[in-house]
């Protein structure tokens, strides 16, 4: 497990330096579309779980979840995702592909209250590619142009979670914002002529903090466990470098400027979860990002506070052969309504989007594979916007082990 | 441990897998989210800047050294009264080797006709050979231009009535029985002597081809592949055996062609008095006319206003468009092609405009052959103008001088006018796509 992880560790930059695969309109603007923060089986729960503990894998949405780890376990998480995407727009439609690593993280409990994790997801992503042809009136002459984007903000988090009289857990994150987005625009005039490259890349960097609440209340042999977060606002600083240069790769002006006119805004999250009998685990969220005090403007484009309404159910089959290791698969499946961030000629962007999947214990439950099915639709087609539809297959891993134990043969 | 190398062997799965997975496949012709964009870019056609265009005229120009020479007489109704006359020398044959019983029979000048003509084209004209008067040599510049001249003798050495369009292209002058026997005598002489050191310019220091003012055509004499003088001896014996004897032409460098203008009768008459004048001075025409040095000069004097159209801007395309006069010209008149000279404060062409890929630009001509309004020349002067604003400086004694292309080393005597001046229907266009980032 530890070879395997210091691999994984190894090969991360490569990820971290490969373009994060997207495709969406609307992450034109900004930070690019706001990505859900969904480890493991939030992703099979429409992104939901605040109230959840990290049993066997790592609950991002809450940094207080880590109760529920094994003493001296680890847990390492991986997950991956295939995404078949539909733009339609005023009769037109077109059909777009990507696939991306969406998370790794890393839990472990060292003592019996005290739980640690890291995690590395998508905060934001931008992803398009438009193409225009514009003629000049009277004269002929043609020229295309095509409009592109890329890469996004990532969240790297650690945190830590310390349980304090067997129920009520209380967490810290320590977050940091990073990421690069590239801009371009490519004029290609007719007639073999020289074209041209505008480019604009984008660097940002900030730091935040997230704070977690769990409290867990016996119910029999069911329980109930109720969840908070807070994430306080904070300034995105980036710095952008323009170039423009031609077909040659001849600069023809560069040029760097720094700003830091974009806030993240507050966010908090509450989320209850109603476990019955160790096989049904009820759960509903609530999530809000408090844009508005932002004063936000994005070329113009306004932003709303953003509102997401999530529910998931998880059931778990009983084995009928208790006292041999056949793996038991557990079911997901979950439900959300989300207000988006961007407000476009007034209409707000908002999404609904439903998951479902299983779980599937493996090598004697130390690890468990994931596979869920979601379906996304978010925009709308009025005043010529547009509506996204995404069908996604995702694939995620958590890899267990027990650390901080001396053993006598190893 | 197993379950250490289960992970392992999960772990570099899923590595490969993610490879796999790092992909984007979109939709290249997609034109979704266009509304959503908000795009500085743009591009513009701008006709508007000013295009000032004036006929200038050289004092001279180089005539020698391309084995080339012009002869005739025009009296055009673009140009005016056109006199060309062509001046050379002979050198000593490789050998002549003249035998005490040999005599000569005839002689004639050969010379090339080189398909020029300019003129009447059914004119029949005739050519007269006469002898230079005085010893000329090659200018220190190593040149000899249109405007020199050297006397000669009015006796008439040799004359043929040539007709440009005989299908034979060689033309035969012959020679006068005198003439004829004198040049014998000179190679005898030089046989029977011995003597290197002499040239045949100590014995003729030259000969002229030209004609008289009654000429209604002016052809083109191609040196390089001509026999020059060649006699024709007999021997008297039984089967009257007939031999040459070429006398070839010196270095092209001693070859010259001398032109005479005489626009006091034409609608160019400004250029009896005045070396450059504008379009709008002479009812908004220019005329070319190379081999008279005669240009039509454009300059741009607001070529830098695009430097304040905004600060990222760069020239995508430009094309100089010019239309020929058509009332006074036929279209069999317009040269397939022209090119563009840079020319400097003087109005001389200083070097061939080039683009960057290094060769010269030149026109493409399009003919509107029902209603002649759409009737120009253009050039892709695209990389003069980018380069001209490179440096974010127009420079204001810069001008481009238009001359035809007809292919060789040597200027033409056809000419061309063009219509220049502010009519807003045939005045010259610089048409540029300008990009704005």
């Amino acid at each position: 497990m530890k070879k395997a992880f210091l691999i994984a560790i190894l090969v991360l930059p490569v990820y971290l330096q490969a373009q994060i695969n997207y495709s969406s309109p609307y992450s034109i603007f900004g930070i690019g579309d706001r990505v859900g923060t969904s480890l493991g089986r939030n992703s099979l729960i429409a992104g939901g779980g605040v109230a959840l503990g990290s049993d066997n894998y790592l609950n991002s949405r809450n940094p207080a979840s880590l109760f529920a780890l094994d003493s001296q376990s680890v847990v390492f998480d991986l997950g991956v995702n295939y995404n078949y995407i539909l733009w339609k727009s005023q009769g037109e439609q077109s059909v777009h592909h990507d696939g991306n690593l969406n998370y790794i993280g890393l839990a472990l409990k060292p003592t019996k209250n005290w739980g640690l994790a890291f995690s590395l997801m998508p905060y934001s992503q931008s992803g398009y590619e438009v193409n225009k042809t514009t003629e000049l009136p009277g004269d002929g002459f043609y020229y295309d142009q095509t409009f592109t984007g890329s890469g996004g903000i990532n969240k790297a988090s650690l945190l830590s979670s310390y349980t304090l009289f067997n129920r009520l857990s209380l967490g810290i994150g320590f977050q940091y914002y990073f990421g690069s987005q590239e801009f371009s625009e490519y004029i290609d005039p007719m007639a073999n002529l020289t074209s041209y490259t505008i480019e604009e890349n984008r660097y940002t960097g900030s730091i935040g903090f997230e704070y977690g609440i769990n409290y867990q209340q016996p119910l029999g042999q069911s329980k109930l466990t109720i969840g908070g977060t807070f994430t306080s606002e904070k300034d995105l600083d980036y710095r952008s470098e323009f170039s423009i240069y031609d077909s040659d790769d001849e600069t023809i002006d560069e040029y760097s400027r720094s700003k830091s006119d974009i806030v993240l805004p507050m966010e908090y999250s509450a989320g209850m979860a109603f476990y019955f009998r160790k096989s049904f685990v009820l759960s509903a969220d609530y999530s809000y990002a408090d844009w508005s005090a932002t004063d936000t403007d994005f070329d113009g484009i306004k932003v709303n506070d953003e509102k997401k309404y999530t529910v998931g159910i998880q059931y778990k089959l009983k084995s009928r052969f208790p006292m041999r290791d056949i793996p038991v698969p557990s079911f997901f499946a979950g439900a959300s309504y989300e207000e988006g961030y961007i407000n476009i000629y007034g209409n707000g962007i908002n999404s609904y989007s439903f998951t479902v999947g299983g779980e599937l214990p493996v090598n004697k439950g130390k690890n468990y594979i994931r596979l869920a099915y979601g379906f996304k639709n978010y925009g709308t087609t009025s005043d010529g916007l547009i509506k996204v539809t995404t069908n996604s297959i995702s694939l995620s891993f958590s890899l267990m082990d027990r650390w901080f134990i001396k053993r006598r043969f190893d | 441990m197993k379950s250490k190398g289960w992970a392992y062997r999960w772990l570099i799965w899923l590595n490969l897998v993610l490879i796999a997975f790092s992909c984007e496949d979109g939709d290249p012709d997609n034109t979704i989210g266009l509304s959503l964009l908000d795009s500085d870019t743009y591009v513009e056609m701008i006709d508007t800047l000013q295009v000032v265009t004036s006929t200038v005229q050289l004092d001279s120009t180089i005539s020698s050294g391309d084995d080339f020479g012009y002869v005739g007489f025009v009296n055009d109704s673009i140009s005016g009264k056109v006199f060309a006359e062509t001046f050379f020398k002979v050198e000593w044959p490789t050998s002549s080797n003249i035998h005490d019983d040999e005599w000569v029979d005839s002689m004639v000048l050969e010379v090339n006709y080189s398909g020029f003509l300019f003129g009447d084209t059914a004119e029949v004209i005739e050519l007269f050979v006469h002898e230079v008067a005085f010893t000329y040599e090659l200018p220190d510049d190593g040149y000899f231009y249109s405007h020199n001249k050297i006397s000669y003798f009015p006796d008439v050495l040799g004359s043929v009535e040539y007709d440009p369009q005989d299908s034979d292209s060689i033309i035969e002058i012959r020679m006068t029985d005198e003439f004829t026997q004198r040049v014998f005598e000179i190679l005898e002489e030089r046989d029977y002597t011995y003597d290197e050191t002499t040239s045949f310019q100590d014995y003729l220091e030259g000969l002229v081809i030209t004609t008289s003012k009654d000429e209604d055509a002016i052809i083109g004499l191609d040196f390089s592949s001509s026999s020059g003088l060649v006699l024709y001896i007999s021997e008297p014996d039984e089967y009257s055996s007939q031999r040459e004897i070429s006398i070839g032409y010196s270095d092209s460098d001693e070859q010259f062609y001398h032109l005479e203008m005489d626009f006091s009768e034409c609608p160019f008459s400004m250029l009896e008095t005045s070396n450059e004048f504008l379009a709008d001075e002479s009812n908004g025409l220019c005329l070319i006319q190379p081999a008279a040095g005669i240009f039509t000069k454009v300059e741009l004097p607001s070529l830098e206003n695009l430097l304040m159209i905004s600060e990222y801007g760069t020239v995508l395309s430009a094309e100089l468009i010019i239309k020929p006069e058509i009332g006074m010209q036929s279209h069999s008149d317009f040269p397939e092609g022209l090119v563009l000279y840079e020319g400097d404060s003087d109005n001389y062409p200083v070097d061939v405009i080039s683009g960057s890929d290094g060769y010269d630009i030149t026109s493409y001509f399009t003919q509107d052959v029902y209603y002649n309004e759409n009737t120009y020349y253009g050039f892709d002067v695209s990389d003069y103008i980018i380069d001209e604003l490179s440096d974010n400086y127009v420079d204001p004694t810069r001008s481009i001088l238009i001359s035809i292309d007809n292919g060789e080393d040597y200027p033409t005597l056809q000419n061309l006018l063009l219509k220049g001046g502010s009519d807003p229907d045939d005045k010259p266009l610089l048409k540029i796509h300008y990009l704005t980032f």
